[in-house]
């Protein structure tokens, strides 16, 4: 109680003394008033009566004065004085200042990274979008399982229907050529209904946005919204830009509006939108029939804004009535769909839950490593006051009180942290300037590491937290005398009870570092798995083209935008054409088209199952499905194990083959011959059955991490109209660019020019996750372990000093120096065991929860424990064996008469 | 100078202000003015002391204290007695009441 109304008064004197000068003239001027009023009614005249009062109470400005002191102001000045002292005593231990400001330094700094990076990627508004919390992300739900897209009927009933939504609208982005004098370019188009920007929150600020009659008639409406960068980079940024035209896969667009700056679209961390143009332009808009008005098509994304007052269980309930309703109507498509609400933020709802793991595991792991520098600090600080023992007994003694001590403990720690916090945080920004998230993988194009606000604050919060758990623990201990008593006789203290929590912090760190090093050890031993023979193909010298804008992953051709719809003839040619004259560039020794290549990220499934078996008996396979032409297995490298590759003759009218993964013909015909036997897809919409030609060997799919089973299919055989070119060079590929693009424009000039892609970058690019995280655990690693160097040295060296006289007699009993140097070692690695155990179970659980990142490597492998083992054990005796050898060289003679 | 009137024992305003306070909460000057009548003007508090030992007592939880409205419309802090304070009370008036007797007792000898 006392305390509180203490703290209370002192904060206010400190805080708003105005406030209580002012208060207190009034309470005086109160006082002073009674006065002479009585005076007044006793017969004097108001003037005297006021000198008199004003006598009476003695001078006012005495007694504010008295007052004044009583309020502790003093404090103030106390206060002052001890971060002088502070001062003082920390310039005499320059290597302990160093040594705490550099780890707090190290820590908060970490933390500030960590921090600004998730805030970039994870936690702020998607850039350019208003009100983000009120925008609804609308997940399709089939038998349980969420999914990416809507069909847009079902979208239609929605929008349709009464809900707490202002407004619904759908999207679908793909890749276009967009025209202009110098040749196509590759652009990511989103084709979005009228309500789009209305729902986002993102009217365009030049223009308009798209009218509601625009989602009206198929291909009547070409007109686009440019992106403020379009406009800015393409169009340089010229103000008449309303009106001007822009051929969009060869069809003439009147330009409407410029969306706002840094707006890029609804999805800001997997891709920048470059244009938008209304969903009745989707090249699926045509013919009734095709993507748009197909139940069994899924082809949209659907976000809603939220009715001022409405809420998001509100939203999901209207949503899932219409489904059910659909569902009744509709059983053959819409049994198992429905859809559920979640809120729209910079990840798309259904990532959401692995990406939450990840960020908080990060977080874990950084909070564990200024946990452990707070923990090693609080160790140095008890040492160094034990150090000081006597100088605090003399303190007391002298009649300080213990709270001034605390106070004097106190404000050290808050003195080291706050330096150690500032460089951190100078450090940490510097370095975050530096790099972008788009280099470490971890967002789409154009995002950028800001400082922000929250970051501070958290890193505010820390350096507050970690100064009180390393300045407090030091400072509590002196306040409990017995302690203090314990000090006069503390040469005479022997061994174990020696400083118990160095001893836990000093375990907790190796523990800590040991985890650290071999989750790094694990990382960087699973990239060892990315190589050539673990992939199943060959990057090297093995080349891809990419006919985007370059962005996050390479972008397809799109024959059907470039005036060859359908599987026909002229098709044929086309791609006999362009096998011929790519083929035909010196230094490209083979040459294949595929609507998709190894580590592609845009995967396309299937679930097959053998034509042979019984339905009831066959089990359905979910299989990667790549389109390829002749060629394709000798330009990536796969060896074709039975049977043929894909032929040249795999045309149109020849009977439809398919070549499947080792993988995936053990799992349909385990112990049996594969080829010649069938493949169908169940679910009888498509009744093509595909007869197996060959086998080849697996190859990774969309990431390392994995090999899906994996069916190719003759490209020629197919009526889907994305491709791309694979080739293998003598050479660097990327030096190809130029040949190939010559190739093409040979062929058709109108077709958009690609870049070559070595298949090495797209190996780095796969394995981006692997190093990032092998980078970052290898440098904590490294930095912990450093750390428990010193911690583990400090305390080794502390129980040597408190043991020195024990030592003394034992060696004056007879003792070798080996005996005392292996005591004191298995002493240091005592201390470390239980920590080496934990630490390692830890990481051993992490990795085994983080296996898809091991690309199969196991998560207990022999080889990174025993190698980040036997480092951390070195470490640990190197750092001991500094005291021990002190301990081995104590004369019992000097020890004992100086103890 | 005439009669001298008693000086305040050293210590003692404290326990006046927290007697008086627990009659009813009032301001300082209510405090001195009470203290004056209740002694038959034997007892006068000194102004400054007196605001010195209503922080000192405010700051030891003792006492609390609001700004109200008095009788005549003017505004004023009145202090009134917590809990602690009560207690508070009660061990002076027990401390003074065995230093008065002991103070008595060797008057009485003399």
């Amino acid at each position: 109680m006392r305390w509180m109304s203490d703290t209370w008064f002192r904060l206010r004197a400190i805080f708003a003394p105005g406030r209580m000068e002012r208060e207190m003239d009034e309470e005086m001027a109160f006082h002073l008033e009674m006065e002479a009023r009585k005076h007044v009614r006793e017969g004097m005249t108001p003037e005297e009566a006021a000198l008199r009062a004003h006598t009476d109470f003695g001078g006012v400005m005495r007694e504010k004065e008295r007052a004044r002191d009583a309020w502790g102001i003093g404090l103030l000045q106390d206060l002052t004085s001890d971060v002088r002292l502070a001062l003082r005593s920390l310039r005499r231990s320059p290597a302990f200042a160093v040594v705490v400001v550099l780890s707090l330094a190290v820590g908060i700094g970490a933390n500030t990274a960590l921090f600004t990076a998730i805030h970039a990627v994870w936690l702020a508004p998607v850039p350019g979008v208003r009100d983000q919390d009120r925008i609804v992300d609308l997940v399709p739900v089939v038998r349980g399982h969420e999914e990416w897209l809507w069909t847009y009927p079902d979208f239609e009933n929605v929008r349709n229907s009464e809900s707490p939504f202002e407004s619904v609208a759908a999207w679908a982005e793909r890749d276009a050529t967009v025209g202009s004098e110098e040749g196509g370019m590759r652009a990511r188009v989103a084709y979005v209904t009228s309500e789009y920007f209305q729902v986002l929150g993102a009217r365009p600020t030049v223009g308009r946005g798209f009218l509601d009659s625009e989602d009206g008639a198929a291909g009547q409406h070409p007109v686009v919204v440019v992106s403020h960068h379009f406009w800015q980079d393409r169009m340089s940024g010229s103000p008449d830009v309303l009106g001007r035209s822009l051929t969009l896969d060869g069809v003439p667009y009147t330009v409407v509006g410029v969306a706002p700056e840094r707006f890029g679209g609804a999805r800001a961390n997997s891709g920048r939108v470059d244009l938008w143009v209304p969903l009745s332009q989707h090249p699926g808009a045509a013919g009734n029939q095709r993507v748009l008005g197909n139940r069994e098509r899924a082809s949209v994304q659907v976000l809603g804004r939220l009715r001022p007052g409405a809420t998001m269980s509100e939203a999901q309930a209207a949503v899932q009535t219409v489904f059910a309703r659909l569902a009744a109507e509709f059983p053959q498509t819409n049994e198992y769909r429905t859809a559920k609400a979640a809120g729209f933020g910079r990840f798309p709802a259904q990532n959401r839950m692995a990406d939450l793991i990840g960020v908080v595991g990060f977080c874990g792991l950084f909070a564990a490593l200024l946990l452990i520098i707070c923990a090693n600090l609080a160790g140095m600080a008890l040492a160094r006051s034990a150090a000081r023992g006597r100088e605090i007994a003399v303190r007391l003694a002298l009649g300080s009180s213990r709270a001034r001590l605390v106070r004097h403990l106190m404000i050290e720690a808050v003195l080291l942290t706050l330096v150690g916090a500032g460089l951190g945080v100078v450090l940490a920004l510097t370095a975050m300037a530096r790099v972008s998230p788009v280099d470490l993988g971890i967002a789409a194009p154009g995002a950028t590491f800001e400082p922000s606000g929250w970051a501070f604050a958290l890193c505010l919060l820390l350096s507050f937290a970690a100064a009180q758990l390393f300045g407090l623990l030091p400072a509590l201990r002196f306040s409990r005398p017995e302690l203090v008593t314990g000090l006069k006789d503390e040469a005479g203290g022997g061994g174990r009870s020696v400083g118990r929590f160095q001893r836990y912090a000093a375990s907790c760190q190796t523990g800590a570092a040991f985890g650290l090093l071999l989750m790094a050890a694990l990382f960087l031993r699973s990239l060892e798995r990315a190589n050539p023979s673990r992939l199943g193909f060959d990057p090297a010298g093995m080349g891809v083209a990419d006919f985007g804008a370059g962005g996050s992953f390479p972008a397809l051709l799109d024959l059907s935008q470039e005036g060859y719809p359908s599987l026909d003839e002229r098709r044929a040619v086309l791609l006999d054409q362009l096998l011929e004259s790519v083929a035909s560039i010196p230094g490209v020794a083979s040459v294949s088209l595929s609507d998709g290549f190894p580590l592609d990220r845009r995967r396309s499934y299937l679930s097959v199952r053998a034509a042979d078996r019984p339905s009831a008996e066959a089990t359905d396979v979910r299989v990667d499905r790549t389109l390829v032409t002749e060629g394709y297995f000798t330009t990536i490298g796969t060896p074709v194990l039975q049977g043929r590759a894909i032929l040249r003759s795999d045309d149109r009218a020849a009977p439809p083959v398919a070549v499947i993964t080792r993988s995936l013909a053990d799992r349909l015909w385990p112990g049996q011959d594969p080829l010649g036997r069938q493949l169908t897809r169940p679910g009888a919409e498509d009744p093509t059955t595909w007869t197996v030609v060959g086998v080849v060997g697996d190859v990774a799919s969309s990431s390392a991490a994995e090999t899906l089973p994996h069916v190719f299919l003759p490209l020629r055989q197919s009526d889907r109209p994305d491709l791309t070119i694979v080739l293998r060079s003598r050479a660097d590929p990327a030096a190809l660019t130029g040949p190939v693009r010559e190739a093409l424009r040979m062929v058709n000039p109108r077709v958009p020019v690609p870049t070559l892609l070595p298949a090495k970058s797209l190996v780095a690019r796969a394995t981006q996750e692997q190093r990032t995280s092998g980078r970052v655990s290898g440098l904590l690693g490294l930095l912990v372990l450093l750390l428990s160097a010193i911690g583990v040295h400090g305390v080794v060296a502390l129980v040597v000093t408190y043991r020195t006289r024990e030592i003394a007699v034992r060696i004056a009993l007879g003792a070798t120096r080996g005996v005392v140097i292996r005591g004191v070692l298995r002493d240091g690695l005592r201390m470390a065991g239980p920590g080496l155990l934990a630490g390692g179970l830890l990481a051993a659980g992490t990795a085994a929860a983080m296996r898809s990142m091991l690309l199969g490597l196991s998560p207990v492998d022999p080889v990174s424990f025993l190698s980040a083992g036997v480092l951390l054990l070195f470490v640990v005796v190197t750092s001991s064996l500094g005291p021990a050898l002190r301990a081995s060289g104590i004369q019992p003679m000097e020890a004992l008469r100086n103890g | 100078m005439g009669k001298r009137k008693p000086e305040m024992v050293k210590g003692s305003l404290d326990m006046l202000i927290l007697k008086v306070l627990s009659l009813e909460p009032t301001h300082g000057w209510g405090i001195s003015e009470r203290v004056r009548q209740i002694s038959r003007d034997e007892l006068r508090v000194n102004q400054g002391s007196l605001y010195a030992s209503l922080h000192k007592l405010t700051r030891e939880g003792w006492i609390r204290s609001e700004w109200r409205v008095t009788g005549n419309n003017r505004r004023a802090r009145y202090y009134a007695l917590t809990r602690a304070g009560k207690k508070q009370l009660g061990v002076e008036q027990d401390h003074w009441a065995r230093l008065a007797a002991a103070v008595e007792s060797i008057l009485a000898l003399a």
